[in-house]
């Protein structure tokens, strides 16, 4: 790579026409992926095509600059993400467990309600206004992640 | 790291064995991270989204096939969450100032002698050029020229066919001569 010493852009190299069937060859003879007959076919054409010989040495250059660039395996800031993924992967055990015991309690607690020497209508009543606190907990909470979802403005910082 | 060792690793990630899966996070945490600060090209960013990347795939690795490379398969799931966030940050609006204006720093460029001989000015040079590319010829530049990887391992992450890959290979190495030239280098 070579600065051009005063602010005018170079000039970009002409006559690039006429070489269209061999783009995909040409990449692939810079890459290294082009074998058998057609990459002999692509040296032949090469070896009587000006443009194509400069747009290979141009290609090699870029590559061998980005390569060059030290950007496949750059350090992370903050050191290797291992003990974040490890906290959120083995999270989900612990909720699992969380939601087990939750779920066995509130039927133990159902079974002890069902079967206490309370009114029949008692329990009815306290059952409706379990069952509609819940519904109306569930309702809320589906509403809100709905609009989350599709709030257009969620990526806008306040 | 040997393929049977990390298939085995995997097998016992898809068991629900969490531990297993820090060799694999350590071998390949520093490609991802590569591959999304060139998409992203935000320290911050790039480092939350290799780590979803790493939760999302331990999550499906059921859907994962095991005769397959798990870098491409883990760097497609990458790749894609790094698509949606730039979609994500694009719309409603445009947060151009984001951007990092230079290149990821090298801890010790020295120890990588045949990986990172260019000056500090022709770093921060390309950087820029790559900035001004089209996403779909940033991507590609980056899988190629950067990740080094296959025309093959290309077209899987990018689920494209190979000629695509080597067409879009073209056109970007092109366009990143155009970006370079106007700004004042000069290529034979």
């Amino acid at each position: 790579m070579n600065r051009t010493s005063g602010e005018t852009p170079a000039a970009p190299p002409g006559g690039e026409g006429g070489c269209e069937d061999y783009r995909e060859d040409l990449v692939r003879y810079v890459d290294g992926e082009l074998h058998g007959a057609d990459l002999l076919r692509f040296e032949e054409h090469l070896a009587r095509c000006t443009e194509c010989t400069r747009e290979v040495a141009v290609f090699r250059s870029l590559k061998g600059e980005l390569r060059e660039m030290g950007l496949q395996e750059p350090d992370i800031p903050g050191g290797s993400v291992w003990e974040n993924v490890n906290k959120r992967v083995a999270r989900p055990t612990g909720w699992l467990f969380l939601v087990i015991g939750a779920v066995l309690y509130l039927a133990y607690a159902a079974y002890i309600f069902i079967t206490s020497p309370m009114d029949l209508l008692e329990k009815l009543a306290v059952g409706f206004i379990v069952i509609g606190f819940v519904v109306l907990l569930a309702t809320v909470a589906y509403e809100r992640i709905v609009d989350y979802r599709t709030d257009p403005y969620k990526g806008v910082e306040k | 790291m040997a393929v049977q060792v990390e298939r085995e690793l995997l097998l016992k990630c898809r068991a629900g064995d969490a531990e297993a899966y820090e060799p694999i996070v350590r071998a390949y945490e520093g490609r991802l991270y590569g591959l999304a600060i060139g998409l992203v090209r935000n320290t911050e960013d790039a480092r939350d989204l290799v780590q979803d990347s790493f939760v999302r795939a331990f999550r499906s690795l059921d859907l994962y096939d095991l005769e397959r490379p798990f870098v491409t398969w883990i760097m497609s799931v990458c790749r894609n969450l790094c698509i949606d966030f730039l979609r994500r940050r694009r719309y409603p609006l445009s947060l151009d100032g984001d951007d990092d204006e230079n290149p990821p720093q090298i801890a010790d460029p020295g120890a990588a002698t045949d990986r990172a001989t260019l000056s500090a000015e022709t770093r921060d040079l390309i950087w820029r050029a790559l900035a001004r590319l089209d996403e779909d010829h940033r991507e590609v530049l980056i899988l190629k020229d950067i990740q080094e990887l296959e025309y093959g391992e290309i077209a899987q992450i990018l689920n494209i066919p190979q000629g695509t890959v080597a067409s879009r290979v073209y056109y970007a190495r092109r366009s990143l001569r155009d970006e370079l030239e106007q700004m004042g280098v000069e290529y034979p």
